[in-house]
C-alpha cells in the first residue's frame, strides 16, 4: 500500500490524515487458495515390520476449475533387521533397518496467482493521450494455457539404517529415484506474439537420481568432566537429466531445458580464447556481419561456417549441484561447548555477468579482474580489452562460467555453562554464556568472483542481497 | 496369530470426500484489481481501452536505442547524425551490426509485432461485442490502419515477414514461416484500403487515425515500394480532402503551441503529466545546459550542414560558414556560435554555454529540431509532451515531385512542387531552382531537398536504401571540432546486405522454418 497526502496546515505534522492536499493512494491485495484432504494409516508388526500408506487431496485456486484435484498416495515399509534373532545376538550392531518408500507429491507454488486466467492489463503504460488529454488503455500483456495444472513428483527410496557399537557410530544410506513430471515452466515464445510474456506450461520430465549418507560419530561421554565429541558427515550426490520435453524441439536459452540435459544446463557460446591481432578474428570470423578485433574474445565456431550465431552455442555446464555435503563437529569440555557446521558444494556451474563483472553495464563499478585486461602490452592476459559498449564480449559464453566448489563456515558457537551447584545457589537452574558467529568464511574455487558463493545458480548474480556476516553473544537463565 | 501380538495405528482414515460440494466456493476465488477475460470486452468502452492499447506501442519510452519511428536517432544510422555509445542503431549505419542485436534489431521486429498483436485481438474482440456498426466499423479500420502500419515498417525493415491475422498459438508461431516481400507489402495495402474506405476525414479524437492518415501512409508504402504511378493517385485523394497544406513557419512545426497544424497528416501524440505520456526524447537527445547535461544521443555532422545550400545559391565562405544559408539549417542544427536555450554553443569556445553529453565525441553540433524552448518551458525527464510527426504534408509535395521525375512526367511540374517547399513558408524563402531541368538534373534536386526538408525526421535511412545510393555516398568519415576521425560509416564501402535489417537470430532459433536474410 501506499499513501500520500502533502502540505501538513502546520510544521511538524508529520501523519498521513494531517495533509491537506495532493491526495494519493494506490495498493491492493492478491492471494491464492488452497483446499486439502490428508489420511494416513500405519500398521507396525511385531516392531519387526512397519508399513505406512497416506494419501493427499489438494486443490489449488492456481488452477482452472476442471484442473484444479491432484491426488498423491504414498506408501512406506521398513524391516527393522536388529529386531530379528539373527542379528539381536551379534552385539556390535545396535541397530538395523532396511526401508523403502514410494509416494507422490503436488507441486503448484509458481509466480503470479492467475496463471490460467487471461489478464487484461490496464496501466499508463498500455494507454494514449489524444490532443492533450489522458485516455485509459488496456491490453494483454501475457499468454496463458487455461489447462496448466499440479506438476507431480514419485519418488521411490531405498534405505538402510545401520547403528553399531551402541549406536556411537550410525549410518544412513539411501538411493533416490525422483520422477517429475508435467514440469510447470514458462518457456521462450516467438516475437510474433507481439513480445508478451510466455504462459506456464506443463512441459517435460525429469530424473533425479542420487545417493545420499549421513554418517555420526558420538563418543558417548556425557559427564561435565569427560571431553565429549560428536561428528556429524552428510553428503549427497544427484544427477539430474531431462527425460523429456517436448519431443527434443527446445528452445535455445540461457538456462537450458532439452532432453538428454540437466536441468538448467548453461548454454552458450564456448570461449577459447583472445584474439591476439585484427587478422586473425578476421580470418576466423570472415563470413560474419560484424568482425570482431584484437582483444575480444575468440569463440569457438563449431560449424566452422565463419560466423557466429545460435549454430555455435553449446552445452557450458549444469547449473545444479552435484555434490552438496555438510560437516558438523561439536566438542564439549567442563561446562564449554563447541559446535560448528561447514557446509559446501562440490561441481556447480555459475553465471556470474552482472554490473560488477562486466563492462557493458549501467552501472560502472567494475571488479578487479579487469586489471588483467587484453592489450598489446599484455597479450597473455585473461580478459579481454577493456571497453565500453561492447556487445560481443558480452554474448552469453562460458567466459562468465565459473565451475565452483565451495565449503564455508555456516554456523559456530561456543558456549559455557556454569556449575550446577553454584546456579542453584543463585536460586535459578541454568546459566549459560555464549557466542555465535554465522556465515563467517567460505572457501571457494578461484575465479569466482561475486559475494558468498552460496546463491542462486539459475541467475547471473545481478542485484543480489548478499548473506550478512551475523556475530551475536548472549546469555540464558533458566529460572 | 493372536491378535495382542498386532499393534495397530490407526491414525486418520482416509474420508475422500466427493470432490466438489463446500470446497468450490472456496477455491472460486478471482482477482478483484484486473480485468479478465471472464467480463471482457463487454462494451464500447472496453473497445475503446483495446484501441488505446494499440496506440499505446506508437509512443517510444528509451527512444535512442529503439527505432520503430526513431525520429532524428534513426537519422544516426545514415551520414546525416552520429548516434554515440556505439549503438546498434548507430553500427546499422556504420557496417557492424549482429543479428543477435537487441535494440532496433529486436525492438522494430518485437514492437511491430505487438501492434500487430493487439490489433489482431480488437479486431476479435469487435466481434464479441454488441455495439452500432458505424462505429464498430470506424474501430475495425483503426485497427487495420494500426496493424497495416507495423506491416509496413517490417516490410521496410525485414523485407517478407510472417503475416499473422488472427490470434495464433505459440505452436504455430514456432512454425510459421515468411512471406515474400511483396505478399507483405500486399497486406499493408490491403489494410490501408479498408481504413481509408471506412475512416472519416475528421477523427473522432484529434490525433487518432483519420483517411488522410490512411491515404498519407499509403503512399508512403507506395512510394518505397517503387510503384509512383499509383503515388499519383493517392496523392490526388490526399488533395481531394482539402484539408492539409504547408504550415507557414517551417521552425513553428516542431514546436508545442503548433501541435496537430495544417501540415501534420499523422504523428505520435505525447502529454507531459503524471500519467507518464510523455517523452524522453528531450532529456535523451538534448543539448545541455547550465549543470544539466541531458543526452545528446544523436547529433547532426558536418555532412548534413556542408549539404544546407546559400539563401541565394551562392558558395559557401569558408570563413564565415553559418551565414547565409538555408534558414532550414540552423532551425534543424545548433551550429557552432549559436544560442540554445538562453546559452551560446558550444561551451569550449563559450565558457559557461550549452554543450553536448560529455560521452558525444562530436561536440561542435547539436540537434535543435523538436527542442522544447525556452529554458523554462523545459519538461521533467520523461514528460516532454511534443508530438513526433510521423507524416507531414511537405513529404506529400515531395513525393508527388519524385513520383512525376521517376515516371518522366512534366518536370517543370515536379520542380515546381519542390519550390513550394523552397519558397512557399515565411521562414523558408531560398532561391527557386530553374525550370528546364533534365530527368536526371531534376532526381538529384528532389534526393537533395528530401534530405534537407526532412532532416533529423528519420526518413533518410529508408530513402538511402530504395535510392539505392548506399555505394556512391559511402564511406563517411564524422570527425570532431579538430578534424579527428571518431566514426567511419562503411570504412570499406556499402554493404548491400545493409539492404535489410536481419531477423533477430533469438527468432530464428526459435522456429526453424524462419530463414536469414541473405549476407547476414
Amino acid at each position: 500500500m501506499f499513501s500520500r497526502r502533502s502540505e501538513p496546515p502546520k510544521e511538524g505534522l508529520t501523519q498521513v490524515d494531517a495533509g491537506t492536499s495532493g491526495i494519493q493512494g494506490e495498493g491492493n491485495m492478491n492471494g491464492f487458495r488452497i483446499f486439502s484432504y490428508f489420511g494416513r494409516a500405519n500398521y507396525t508388526l511385531m516392531s519387526k515390520y512397519l508399513f505406512e500408506a497416506n494419501v493427499r487431496a489438494d486443490a489449488s485456486s492456481r488452477f482452472s476449475k476442471a484442473n484444479r484435484w491432484g491426488v498423491f498416495p504414498g506408501f512406506s515399509a521398513g524391516w527393522r533387521l536388529s529386531e530379528e534373532d539373527f542379528i539381536k545376538n551379534v552385539s556390535a550392531i545396535s541397530n538395523l533397518k532396511l526401508r523403502a518408500s514410494w509416494g507422490q507429491l503436488g507441486n503448484q507454488n509458481i509466480s503470479g496467482y492467475w496463471p490460467y486466467l487471461t489478464v487484461i492489463g490496464q496501466n499508463n503504460n498500455l494507454s494514449y493521450s489524444y490532443n492533450g488529454s489522458f485516455s485509459p488503455g488496456a491490453a494483454v500483456t501475457a499468454l496463458v494455457d487455461e489447462n496448466i495444472t499440479w506438476e507431480t513428483s514419485s519418488s521411490l527410496d531405498i534405505g538402510l539404517e545401520v547403528g553399531v557399537l551402541d549406536d556411537r557410530i550410525t549410518l544412513e544410506a539411501d538411493y533416490f529415484r525422483k520422477t517429475t513430471k508435467d514440469i510447470l515452466v514458462q518457456l521462450p515464445i516467438p516475437s510474433v506474439m507481439g513480445g508478451i510474456s510466455s504462459p506456464f506450461e506443463n512441459v517435460g520430465q525429469m530424473e533425479n537420481n542420487g545417493i545420499e549418507f549421513i554418517l555420526n560419530y558420538n563418543n558417548l561421554k556425557f559427564g561435565r568432566d569427560q571431553l565429549g565429541f560428536n561428528m556429524g558427515f552428510n553428503l549427497t550426490y544427484i544427477q539430474n537429466e531431462v527425460t523429456k520435453f517436448r519431443g527434443g524441439d527446445s528452445p535455445d536459452q540461457l538456462y537450458l531445458l532439452r532432453e538428454g540435459y540437466s536441468f538448467r544446463t548453461l548454454y552458450g557460446y564456448k570461449a577459447i580464447g583472445i584474439y591476439q591481432s585484427d587478422d586473425e578474428a578476421l580470418e576466423h570470423m570472415h563470413a560474419n556481419p560484424f568482425t570482431p578485433k584484437a582483444g575480444n574474445l575468440k569463440y569457438e565456431d563449431l560449424n566452422n561456417d565463419g560466423r557466429l550465431n545460435y549454430e555455435d552455442k553449446m552445452a557450458l555446464g549444469n547449473t545444479l549441484p552435484k555434490y552438496t555435503f555438510g560437516i558438523s563437529p561439536s566438542f564439549k569440555y567442563k561446562g564449554f561447548d563447541l559446535n560448528l557446521l561447514f557446509q559446501g558444494i562440490l561441481g556447480v556451474n555459475m553465471y556470474t555477468q552482472n554490473n560488477f563483472t562486466d563492462l557493458d553495464w549501467e552501472n560502472r563499478m567494475i571488479s578487479t579482474r579487469w586489471r588483467d585486461a587484453w592489450s598489446p602490452e599484455n597479450p597473455d592476459a585473461e580478459n579481454p580489452s577493456l571497453k565500453f559498449n561492447n556487445p560481443w564480449d558480452s554474448h552469453q559464453s562460458s567466459y562468465w562460467v565459473n565451475e565452483v566448489n565451495f565449503i564455508k563456515l555456516k554456523n559456530v558457537q561456543l558456549g559455557y555453562s556454569f556449575p550446577t551447584p553454584m546456579v542453584e545457589k543463585l536460586g535459578l537452574q541454568k546459566i549459560y554464556l555464549y557466542v555465535n558467529g554465522q556465515n563467517i568464511f567460505s572457501i571457494a574455487s578461484d575465479g569466482y568472483e561475486g559475494y558468498d558463493p552460496e546463491r542462486n545458480t539459475f541467475n547471473a548474480g545481478y542485484r543480489v542481497y548478499p548473506t550478512p556476516r551475523i556475530l551475536s553473544a548472549g546469555i540464558n537463565l533458566n529460572f | 496369530m493372536k491378535t495382542n501380538k498386532y499393534i495397530i495405528y490407526l491414525l486418520t482414515i482416509v474420508l475422500l470426500l466427493p470432490l466438489s460440494s463446500c470446497d468450490d466456493d472456496f477455491l472460486e476465488f478471482y482477482p478483484e484489481d484486473k480485468i479478465t477475460s471472464a467480463n471482457f470486452p463487454q462494451n464500447e468502452e472496453d473497445i475503446k481501452l483495446l484501441l488505446n492499447g494499440v496506440y499505446a506501442l506508437m509512443r517510444e519510452r528509451s527512444i535512442y536505442n529503439e527505432g520503430l519511428f526513431g525520429f532524428g536517432v534513426l537519422d544516426g544510422a545514415t551520414p546525416n547524425a552520429f548516434n554515440w555509445g556505439n549503438t546498434p542503431i548507430a553500427r546499422a549505419g556504420t557496417g557492424q551490426l549482429n543479428s543477435s542485436d537487441g535494440s532496433i534489431v529486436n525492438f522494430r521486429w518485437t514492437r511491430s509485432y505487438a501492434i500487430i498483436f493487439r490489433a489482431n485481438y480488437l479486431l476479435q474482440a469487435l466481434d464479441q461485442v454488441d455495439i452500432p456498426e458505424e462505429d464498430k466499423s470506424i474501430y475495425r479500420a483503426e485497427a487495420r490502419f494500426l496493424r497495416g502500419l507495423a506491416y509496413s515498417i517490417l516490410a521496410e525493415g525485414f523485407g517478407g515477414v510472417p503475416i499473422i491475422l488472427t490470434a495464433i498459438s505459440t505452436e504455430e508461431a514456432r512454425n510459421i514461416s515468411r512471406a515474400s516481400r511483396e505478399e507483405t507489402w500486399d497486406q499493408v495495402m490491403a489494410d490501408y484500403n479498408m481504413a481509408i474506405d471506412n475512416l472519416q476525414a475528421e477523427a473522432p479524437e484529434l490525433g487518432r487515425a483519420t483517411k488522410g492518415a490512411a491515404l498519407g501512409m499509403k503512399m508512403r508504402a507506395l512510394l518505397y515500394q517503387g510503384k509512383y504511378e499509383e503515388v499519383l493517385q493517392v496523392i490526388n485523394e490526399i488533395d481531394a480532402l482539402n484539408k492539409y497544406g504547408l504550415f507557414p513557419s517551417y521552425e513553428g512545426l516542431f514546436r508545442l503551441e503548433n501541435e496537430n497544424n495544417m501540415e501534420v497528416i499523422f504523428d505520435i501524440q505525447y502529454i507531459s503529466g503524471e500519467n507518464s505520456q510523455g517523452s524522453l526524447h528531450d532529456q535523451y537527445c538534448g543539448t545541455g545546459t547550465g549543470s544539466w547535461t541531458r543526452g545528446s544521443r544523436y547529433v547532426p555532422t558536418d555532412d548534413l550542414v556542408n549539404a544546407y545550400e546559400m539563401i541565394d545559391g551562392s558558395e559557401v565562405d569558408p570563413n564565415n560558414p553559418y551565414e547565409g544559408r538555408d534558414p532550414r539549417l540552423e532551425f534543424t542544427v545548433v551550429v557552432p556560435g549559436a544560442y540554445i536555450l538562453g546559452y551560446r554553443f558550444p561551451n569550449y569556445e563559450y565558457p559557461g554555454g550549452a554543450f553536448n553529453h560529455p560521452g558525444n565525441r562530436l561536440k561542435h553540433l547539436s540537434a535543435r529540431k523538436y527542442r522544447i524552448e525556452p529554458e523554462a518551458d523545459l519538461p521533467p525527464s520523461g514528460q516532454s509532451g511534443l508530438n513526433n510527426i510521423v507524416l507531414r504534408y511537405a513529404d506529400v509535395i515531395l513525393s508527388k515531385a519524385e513520383a512525376i521525375i521517376e515516371t518522366n512526367g512534366d518536370i517543370d511540374e515536379a520542380i515546381n512542387l519542390i519550390n513550394r517547399i523552397r519558397t512557399e513558408r515565411e521562414d523558408v524563402k531560398i532561391s527557386p531552382l530553374p525550370m528546364g531541368l533534365s530527368q536526371e538534373e531534376a532526381r538529384a534536386k528532389l534526393r537533395h531537398e528530401r534530405r534537407i526538408e526532412f532532416a533529423l525526421e528519420g526518413l533518410y535511412w529508408s530513402d538511402i536504401k530504395r535510392w539505392g545510393i548506399g555505394s556512391e555516398i559511402y564511406p563517411v568519415e564524422v570527425k570532431d571540432h579538430n578534424g579527428n576521425v571518431i566514426e567511419t560509416k562503411f570504412p570499406d564501402g556499402y554493404l548491400d546486405f545493409y539492404q535489410l535489417l536481419p531477423i533477430p537470430d533469438s527468432e530464428i532459433s526459435l522456429n526453424e522454418n524462419l530463414t536469414q536474410n541473405p549476407g547476414w
